[in-house]
């Protein structure tokens, strides 16, 4: 949703409050931000959303609060996201600025991130997300933390216990006052996932219990935030992930013992400038990624460790209050060791981004924007990118916009150096993406429809040689056009009761165009595991100290081989919470019931691997909280 | 008005919700087909199916009429075959379906297509050679065993050490010649006493081998990933002497898929097209028998009359084609079949 220039404004104030207001007086209305302006259209999860999700992972929080694809092997498992029909790779997510796919494998595993540690999840969509970085061919996900400076203390405690063998805790604590912030988080979150589920690879489909399927996880955020004058911000911020999970086998095959571990630390240093039209943002990073994969039976055992350096500089001037000037430089090193390469592989990247962001007086604005990166001293396609905004109406609450940008994906360190197979001669898999959107809003009504077109060129696939070995190749052109929808409405029923309806349609219809292969039967056909139809809603009930909450996704049916003769049906799963709070001074207790899959449905995503039938959990969650007024 | 449109919305939402749907799991509805009629001369094309996606399958063609079916094993069975289809091979009137991923075999009676008995509890198998009426050996890729089936109980009875990786077997007079991929030698395995009692070099890469008509092994080695050239060779299997070695020149050459014909006369085997020689020739063909015009042929099967079945995987995750010649090389039909076709049975 590109209507979102207040929230934004309100929100850029909170993160950094002690300047924010005077700037904002002196730039009247504009944007005053210190993170780049993606074009929409762009879709912004705030914290109010992701409390409720606080204990889960962001595959479980972008499946129920948005109608993106997240394509999951079962709770907990391996999950990843397919945004606009593109693969995913091709989603890019950053934590506060800094790139976190996997190098190696090219994406990540959603189920590792763990909602406890951002504070707001931002969607670049499409052309949007060339401001973070190249490779998001189908979007880029923000994953930012911020301080509120008015807090003087905020503890919580929070313990669920649900079906399966579900026990989740977490205990956070942020403390501070105008000058300095803490944030703590701790949790522990463990599940057997030994669910029911039908056998359909076993004659008259008895009903069995899910196997080697238990997850145990630990995290710990520690972020501190420190504001020395009004124009000055540092931060360090921090998390650790320690995740073991079990691998469960597809439906009918024997248990292996599949296991893996994920070992991620995540540091960053952080300044913030802000001097009346000129912000300087610098951000250091370093992360350490371990994952080790174990097969005991066939004796496999894998591990994946890279550590990356990346410092990303941020540059916005205000030439006047219509004309910005954004200039961001990148610089980073994966250094990789798999046991799947036989040889340390490293890789450097620097990139230079600059974006003119132009505005009328008379509601219309536009911006240019170009970005340049080299990798391991190879310049790659220069990514252009352009948009363009109207108002429709004076109180701003119509506009049409529209947006293209070229842009590509670099191969992953697997593709370019897996032993064997690496193939260090595949091109870079080249996107070109445009959009319109139509969008309005008000206080109570907003809404938004963005019909989108995008070619990927040279679509990175893997195929077996004459040998036997695997080796990737730049196979085919895919051609994705489809629709966003999105509604957000705030209904007063009574002074002390709202309901809050908050809705999404996409519509993807993503086709082999062309390909390499002689007598492809897959050209014309939609793309394996991209649903034609997504559809969710989000109602939320406050009823004086009650709170009810609806949440039901539909994901239309997938294919599942390239010639669409196979698919799997479409699923609808429903959550419900319910909750009841307290609040008695500084201190708010809430208790509540959240019934997942309330129609007890029989689905799976993947093939073979079954979801859980309904299912329940109890939360109660004891809050502490003091402000600096 | 905005609050009674709110209503009317949930509403509708809350009995969409409530429709049910009964399709669980993987759907195919062109593949069923309720009334499967065996005929006499019926080939069973056997496909892999992805791995870890328990999508393995058999389909149905018959030469006479040009009919095709999909899934027939589940159509036949009621339930889907597994993960991984590896090989299928014929004994004593069963077919046993070796199920690599899910360490199965699945036994079908080859008059009807249904399932006898299943072999289970087996590490990852590849290959089915029955010895005598109660016994059998099961290759492996990662158990460092053959496993020893008992066919009146269909259960595992014991296992012969290997050391590692066994793929294709051939029983010949009592003994049974075992390929040893990973390594450059076969084994030669006493199959009264399970023991084995002789290894042969050939090549790195062993994979497939046949007995013609003058009871000579014959040996395909890859010659492993561009590690040396690859090597068919032509053993006396009263000897185990090597008869003559026939070199690709090619180092980046991966022969695979030996095949023999009916009268045990014309080898066939895959290296960038379908290539076919005597078994009284002394060196390899120089161009290929069937050309496969960028294709990459993955599968091969010579049928009881001569014609040759050959699949192509496409990009292994489409229905792949299997492409049917005569015995002059020319295209008699071709058709599509399930994921990842790479084996043929002919009835």
């Amino acid at each position: 949703m590109s209507a979102f220039r207040n929230t934004c404004l309100i929100f850029i104030c909170l993160i950094s409050s002690v300047n924010c207001f005077a700037q904002a007086d002196t730039l009247k209305q504009v944007e005053v931000t210190t993170t780049i302006t993606p074009a929409p259209p762009y879709k912004l999860i705030k914290l109010e959303n992701i409390e409720s999700h606080v204990t889960d992972n962001l595959a479980d929080l972008l499946s129920k609060q948005t109608p993106i694809y997240i394509k999951s092997s079962g709770p907990g498992g391996l999950s990843t996201i397919s945004i606009r029909g593109a693969g995913a790779s091709h989603t890019q997510l950053y934590w506060n600025g800094i790139s976190i796919n996997s190098p190696t494998l090219g994406q990540l595993d959603l189920a590792t991130l763990p909602v406890a540690f951002i504070d707001e999840a931002e969607i670049h969509l499409g052309a949007s997300s060339v401001v973070d970085g190249s490779g998001g061919l189908g979007g880029a996900i923000q994953l930012n933390t911020s301080a509120n400076y008015k807090n003087k203390l905020n503890a919580t405690f929070r313990k669920e216990l649900g079906s399966f063998g579900i026990d989740k805790t977490l205990f956070s604590i942020n403390a501070g006052n105008k000058k300095f912030q803490s944030k703590t988080s701790l949790f522990r979150n463990s599940s057997f996932n030994d669910f029911k589920y039908i056998d359909i690879s076993k004659e008259n489909s008895p009903i069995s219990e899910r196997e080697n399927a238990e997850i145990i996880q630990y995290g710990l955020k520690q972020e501190f935030y420190f504001a020395p004058n009004k124009e000055n911000h540092f931060a360090i911020k921090s998390n650790y992930l320690d995740s073991y999970r079990q691998i469960s086998s597809a439906i009918g095959l024997a248990t292996k013992g599949e296991h893996q571990t994920d070992k991620v630390l995540r540091l960053m240093g952080e300044w913030r400038n802000g001097k009346k039209k000129t912000f300087q943002h610098l951000r250091l990073a370093f992360v350490k990624d371990e994952l080790n994969y174990i097969d005991t039976s066939l004796s496999i055992n894998s591990l994946i460790r890279v550590d990356s350096y990346k410092a990303t500089y941020n540059f916005n001037h205000y030439f006047n209050y219509l004309l910005k000037l954004s200039a961001q430089v990148n610089a980073g090193a994966d250094i990789a060791n798999s046991t799947g390469f036989g040889a340390q592989h490293q890789q450097n990247r620097q990139s230079v981004f600059l974006q003119f962001e132009q505005k009328s007086n008379w509601g219309y604005q536009h911006n240019i924007a170009a970005r340049q990166e080299v990798i391991d001293g190879k310049l790659t396609p220069l990514i252009p990118t352009i948009g363009v905004k109207y108002f429709l109406t004076k109180k701003h609450h119509f506009a049409i916009n529209a947006n293209a940008a070229r842009n590509y994906k670099a191969p992953s360190l697997n593709e370019l150096y897996w032993n064997p197979g690496g193939n260090i001669d595949l091109l870079p898999e080249i996107g070109f993406t445009s959009e319109m959107g139509l969008t309005y809003k008000s206080r109570k009504l907003s809404f938004g429809i963005s019909p989108y077109y995008s070619l990927i060129n040279n679509w990175i696939q893997w195929l077996p040689q004459e040998s036997g070995i695997w080796i990737p190749i730049n196979v085919k052109q895919v051609e994705n056009k489809g629709i966003e929808l999105e509604i957000k409405k705030t209904v007063k029923i009574s002074n002390k009761s709202k309901l809050h309806l908050n809705s999404g349609y996409n519509y993807v219809n993503s086709i082999n165009k062309s390909s390499i292969l002689t007598s492809d039967n897959a050209i014309g056909r939609q793309l394996i595991y991209v649903p034609k139809h997504t559809f969710n809603i989000v109602m939320k009930l406050e009823l004086k100290k009650w709170s009810f909450a609806y949440k039901q996704t539909v994901t239309g049916k997938v294919f599942i081989d390239a010639t669409n003769t196979t698919y799997m049906p479409y699923y609808a799963p429903a959550d419900i919470n319910i909750s009841y709070s307290l609040k008695k001074d500084k201190k708010f207790t809430e208790i509540g019931l959240k019934v997942s899959n309330l129609y007890n449905e029989d689905y799976q995503i993947m093939t073979n691997r079954p979801m859980p039938g309904r299912w329940f959990l109890l939360f109660l969650k004891v809050n502490l909280n003091a402000t600096n007024e | 008005m905005s609050k009674l449109s709110s209503y009317i919305f949930i509403v509708l939402v809350l009995g969409f919700a409530s429709c049910k749907k009964q399709e669980i799991g993987p759907q195919c509805p062109t593949c069923v087909d309720e009334n499967i009629t065996v005929k006499y001369d019926d080939v069973l094309i056997g496909c892999e199916g992805n791995f870890g996606w328990a999508n393995a399958s058999i389909s149905l063609y018959n030469p006479t009429d040009n009919s095709t079916t999909n899934t027939v094993f589940q159509n036949i069975n009621g339930y889907a075959l597994g993960d991984v289809l590896q090989s299928m091979t014929e004994y004593n009137g069963k077919l046993f379906v070796v199920v690599n991923n899910s360490g199965n075999i699945e036994i079908l009676d080859t008059a009807t297509y249904q399932k006898t008995a299943t072999i289970s509890g087996l590490t990852s198998p590849r290959y089915f050679c029955g010895i005598t009426n109660s016994k059998a050996y099961v290759s492996d890729l990662f158990s460092n065993q053959i496993a020893i089936v008992d066919l009146g109980s269909n259960s595992v009875i014991g296992n012969i050490i290997t050391g590692g990786w066994t793929e294709e077997m051939l029983l010949v007079n009592d003994k049974v010649y075992v390929c040893r991929p990973d390594t450059n030698f076969i084994l030669q395995i006493n199959a009264t006493t399970n023991t084995i009692e002789d290894t042969i070099i050939v090549a790195k890469g062993p994979s497939s081998l046949v007995l013609d008509s003058e009871n000579n092994l014959w040996v395909l080695s890859s010659g492993g990933i561009n590690e040396e050239q690859g090597k068919l060779n032509q053993i006396d299997p009263s000897t185990n002497n090597i008869i003559q070695t026939m070199v690709f020149s090619d180092i980046s050459n991966s022969p695979n898929n030996l095949k023999i014909s009916p009268d045990g006369e014309t080898i066939y085997y895959l290296n960038n097209g379908v290539n076919q020689l005597s078994i009284y020739a002394s060196s390899l063909p120089s161009s290929s028998f069937i050309n496969q015009n960028g294709a990459l042929f993955y599968g091969l099967g010579i049928s009881p009359t001569n014609d040759i079945y050959v699949s192509d995987a496409v990009d292994y995750v489409q229905a792949g084609i299997v492409y049917r010649y005569d015995s002059t090389a020319s295209l008699i039909h071709q058709f599509l079949v399930g994921i990842i076709p790479q084996g043929f049975w002919f009835k």
